[in-house]
C-alpha cells in the first residue's frame, strides 16, 4: 500500500529516532521543575533543621550562662543559688531539663531534682568552650551541654586566685576552682517541630508536584494540540486534495511558516501531478491515434483487399511509422535529458553555415507551403557550442516556423549580436498567453491532435537542450509576429 | 445508408471511408468541426461518426449544437479519449454510442449497423420481405433458402428500402443515401440498380419485392 511505502521512506529520511517533543516538554517542564523543587525541599529541610537545632542549642547555652551567674565561689566552696520554684523545668523526672554541677575531682556539687537518683556522669576533660552532644538522659533523648567554668568569687576576702571581679578565669589553668556544668534538655519538642516541618515541606511539595503535573499536562496538551491537528490533517491528505492545501482553523505563529511551506510544496506537487497526468494522457492520445490509423488501414486492406489502395496503405504505414519514430525519439531524448547528464562536446562553428544546412533540410516542406527564408548572419561570425545539440535546437525552431507560418510567408533568421540568434515568422493565430504555454509538452495551438508529424514536443525539446547548453531561449509576440531568440552564454560567443 | 465522418486525420478518414464503402455505405467526410456541423445540419445522414479532438470546433461542441438545433440523427463518437469520464461526458451530451481508438474496424461497422437498426426500429437483424430474407448484421440475402449475391450498393439499396418499408423513397432520396456527396450521380443510376435487384430477387409467380410508384419513387410493401 502506498501509505506504508511512504511511511518506510519517511522513517528512513527522518534519521535515528529521537526524543519526541512531548517527552522533551515533559522533561523540561515537569521533571525538571519537579527535581528542582525536590532539591529545594531537601535544602530547605536541612536549613530549617539546622536553624532550629542552632536556636535550640542557643537556648541551652543561654541557660548555661544563667548557671554561670548563679554559681558562686566562696571561702566555703562552690554555691549554686538555684531555686526550684523559679525553674520548674528542672523539677519533674520527665524534664524537660536536667543539670549536674561537678567538680573536676569527681564531686557532684549539685544536680536538678529532675535527675532523681540518676547521674549523667563526670564529663571527661575540662573545656571552657561549651560542648553539645545528643544522649539519653533518664531514658529520654536529650541535647546535652558540657562546659567548665570558674565561678565568680563572692566572698569579702580576696580571691585566692587573684582574679579581678567580673573577669572570666580559664578553668583549664585553675582546675581546683573550676566546676563542670552538664546541662541537658529534652529534644522531644525539637524533634516534633522538625518532624512537623519536614512533613509540611513534603506534603506541600507533593501537592505542588501533583498540581504542577496536572497544569503541565494540560498546558502540554494545549501546546501540542496545533501540532496534533496538523499531523492529523496531513495524515488524512489525499493526492486529490493537494490543491486545497492544509487548512487549520487556528495556527500558532511558530507553525505558520511550516504550514506555509507545506502548502507551497503541496501546490507544487498538485501542479506537478496535474502535468504528469496530462502528460500521460497526452502520450496515450498521441500514440493511440497513429495506432488507430494503422489498424484501420490494415483491417480495411485485409477485409476488402483493395489492390489499388494497398500502395496508399503502405505509404500511410510508412508515414505513420516515421511520425511515431519521431515522437518516440523526441520523448526518449526528453527523458534522457531530464535523467542523465548528457555528454557535451564543444567545438567552434560558424552559425551562418549551420543555419544554411538546416534551412536546406527544411526546404522541401517549406516549398510545399511556399514559405521562404531570409537570413542575416555574418558569414564570419563564430560560436563555440555542441553543434549537434545546437543543430537540433535550431532545426526544431525552423521546422516549427515552416509548419505554422502562413502559406507564402517568410521565416527570417538573424544573428543580431555575438551569440544571439533570432528566428521569426508571422503567427497571426497566436495570442499572448500562447507564448508562455508553447514550451509545454504536447502543446499545440490547434487543439486537434491528428498526428501529421507534429506531436507538440519540439519546443519542449528545444527548452531542454537549451538548458543543457546553458543557452537562454525566449519567445516574443509583437504585432502578430513571433520571434524566438537563442542567447548563447558569454563563454560560447566569439567575436567575428 | 449514408454516413457522415467528421475526423481530422486524413489517413483515418481514408481507411474508414474505404471500409464503409466496402460495406455498402455512402460516406461524406468533414475534416473539422465547423464543416462537420454544417454538413450535419444541412443533409440527412443515417449515422454521424464523430471524432472529439477536431480543429475549429471540437466534437462535443458539434454534438451539443446538433442536439440544440433539434438534430436527432444517431451519433457515434470515435475518439482516442478512452477514460470513463470521457465516455460519460460524450453520452450525456447526446451521443448514441462511444468507441475508443484504437478499435477493430468490424466492431465499428457492427455498431453503426446497430444504430441503423435502432433508427428504423428494427431490433431483429433479419428482415422478411415476402419470400426474400436479408440479415442486416452480415448483409446476407436469401431468396427462399437460396443465397443471393448482391453488390454492396445493391444490398444498401435493398436494405434502405426494407428499413423504410411501406414508404415511397424518391430517386433523389435514394441517391443521397446511397452515394457520397450530393447531386453528383447520374440520374438513372437508381433505376438501373433497382432493375438489377428485381432480376436477382425475382421469384417465379411472386410479385416483385421492390415496387414502383409512378412519378414518386420506389417502395417495398
Amino acid at each position: 500500500m502506498p501509505g506504508t511505502i511512504l511511511t518506510e521512506r519517511t522513517r528512513h529520511l527522518a534519521g535515528k529516532p529521537s526524543l519526541s517533543i512531548r517527552n522533551r516538554l515533559i522533561i523540561f517542564l515537569l521533571v525538571g521543575p519537579g527535581l528542582v523543587f525536590a532539591f529545594a525541599g531537601l535544602v530547605m529541610r536541612d536549613y530549617v533543621r539546622t536553624r532550629l537545632q542552632t536556636i535550640f542549642d542557643k537556648t541551652i547555652v543561654e541557660r548555661a550562662e544563667q548557671f554561670f551567674t548563679l554559681t558562686r565561689r566562696t571561702g566555703r566552696g562552690v554555691v549554686l543559688e538555684f531555686a526550684d520554684e523559679y525553674t520548674p523545668e528542672f523539677t519533674s523526672p520527665n524534664g524537660p531539663e536536667y543539670f549536674e554541677l561537678w567538680r573536676p575531682d569527681g564531686m557532684l556539687v549539685e544536680r536538678s531534682r529532675s535527675m532523681g537518683t540518676e547521674t549523667m556522669g563526670l564529663p571527661e576533660g575540662i573545656d571552657a568552650v561549651p560542648e553539645l552532644d545528643n544522649r539519653l538522659v533518664r531514658g529520654r533523648a536529650c541535647r546535652v551541654l558540657t562546659v567548665a567554668f570558674v565561678p565568680q568569687w563572692v566572698d569579702a576576702a580576696p580571691d585566692p586566685l587573684g582574679a579581678q571581679k567580673e573577669t572570666a578565669v580559664d578553668p583549664r589553668t585553675h582546675v581546683s576552682a573550676a566546676v563542670i556544668l552538664v546541662l541537658a534538655r529534652d529534644r522531644m519538642v525539637l524533634e516534633e517541630l522538625l518532624d512537623g516541618t519536614e512533613s509540611t515541606i513534603v506534603v506541600g511539595g507533593l501537592i505542588f508536584l501533583v498540581v504542577l503535573v496536572h497544569i503541565g499536562l494540560v498546558a502540554l496538551a494545549a501546546c501540542m494540540a496545533p501540532i496534533e491537528r496538523l499531523r492529523t490533517r496531513i495524515k488524512q491528505l489525499d493526492p486529490d486534495q493537494f490543491e486545497g492545501g492544509i487548512q487549520l482553523k487556528s495556527c500558532p505563529e511558530e507553525l505558520r511558516p511550516i504550514l506555509n511551506q507545506l502548502n507551497s510544496l503541496l501546490w507544487r506537487l498538485h501542479d506537478q501531478l496535474g502535468r504528469e497526468r496530462r502528460f500521460i494522457s497526452d502520450v496515450a492520445h498521441e500514440l493511440r491515434t497513429p495506432i488507430a490509423e494503422l489498424k484501420s488501414a490494415a483491417e480495411v486492406v485485409l477485409t476488402y483487399q483493395k489492390g489499388a489502395g494497398s500502395a496508399s496503405f503502405f505509404e500511410d504505414v510508412r508515414q505513420i511509422a516515421d511520425e511515431m519514430e519521431l515522437m518516440v525519439g523526441n520523448m526518449l531524448t526528453l527523458s534522457r535529458l531530464e535523467t542523465e547528464a548528457p555528454h557535451i562536446h564543444y567545438q567552434a562553428a560558424a552559425p551562418a553555415a549551420v543555419v544554411a544546412r538546416l534551412i536546406a533540410r527544411a526546404a522541401p516542406k517549406a516549398e510545399a507551403r511556399a514559405v521562404t527564408f531570409a537570413t542575416d548572419i555574418d558569414p564570419s561570425a563564430q560560436m563555440v557550442t555542441d553543434t549537434l545539440m545546437f543543430e537540433q535546437i535550431v532545426q526544431n525552431l525552423i521546422n516549427n516556423a515552416v509548419t505554422y507560418a502562413p502559406h507564402g510567408s517568410s521565416v527570417t533568421l538573424t544573428w543580431a549580436a555575438p551569440g544571439v540568434l533570432h528566428i521569426a515568422n508571422a503567427a497571426p493565430d497566436l495570442e499572448a498567453a500562447d507564448v508562455e504555454a508553447m514550451f509545454q509538452r504536447f502543446w499545440r495551438k490547434d487543439p486537434a491532435r491528428a498526428g501529421g508529424g507534429n506531436a507538440g514536443l519540439g519546443l519542449s525539446l528545444v527548452q531542454q537542450l537549451c538548458a543543457v547548453l546553458q543557452i537562454s531561449v525566449g519567445a516574443a509576440l509583437v504585432d502578430g509576429r513571433l520571434t524566438l531568440t537563442l542567447t548563447l552564454p558569454s563563454e560560447q560567443r566569439r567575436q567575428a | 445508408m449514408k454516413l457522415l465522418l467528421i475526423e481530422d486525420s486524413p489517413r483515418l478518414c481514408r481507411s474508414i471511408q474505404e471500409g464503409m464503402m466496402g460495406e455498402g455505405f455512402a460516406v461524406d467526410v468533414a475534416f473539422d468541426g465547423e464543416q462537420g456541423l454544417a454538413l450535419a445540419e444541412t443533409y440527412d445522414y443515417d449515422v454521424v461518426i464523430l471524432d472529439l479532438m477536431l480543429p475549429r470546433m471540437d466534437g462535443l461542441t458539434v454534438l451539443k449544437r446538433m442536439r440544440d438545433h433539434g438534430q436527432t440523427g444517431h451519433v457515434l463518437i470515435l475518439s482516442a479519449k478512452d477514460q470513463v469520464e470521457d465516455r460519460i461526458r460524450g453520452l450525456d451530451v447526446g451521443a448514441d454510442d462511444y468507441l475508443a481508438k484504437p478499435y477493430v474496424f468490424q466492431e465499428l461497422v457492427a455498431r453503426v449497423r446497430a444504430l441503423l437498426r435502432r433508427k428504423y426500429g428494427q431490433k431483429n437483424p433479419w428482415l422478411e420481405l415476402g419470400g426474400v430474407r436479408l440479415n442486416t448484421a452480415d448483409q446476407r440475402v436469401f431468396r427462399g433458402d437460396e443465397p443471393v449475391d448482391l453488390s454492396p450498393k445493391e444490398y444498401a439499396c435493398l436494405e434502405l428500402l426494407a428499413m423504410h418499408r411501406g414508404r415511397v423513397l424518391s430517386r433523389d432520396k435514394l441517391t443521397n443515401h446511397l452515394y457520397d456527396g450530393y447531386g453528383d450521380v447520374a440520374s438513372n443510376v437508381i433505376d438501373v440498380m433497382v432493375c438489377a435487384l428485381r432480376k436477382k430477387l425475382h421469384q417465379p409467380g411472386a410479385e416483385p419485392v421492390i415496387k414502383t410508384r409512378r412519378h414518386a419513387g420506389y417502395y417495398i410493401d
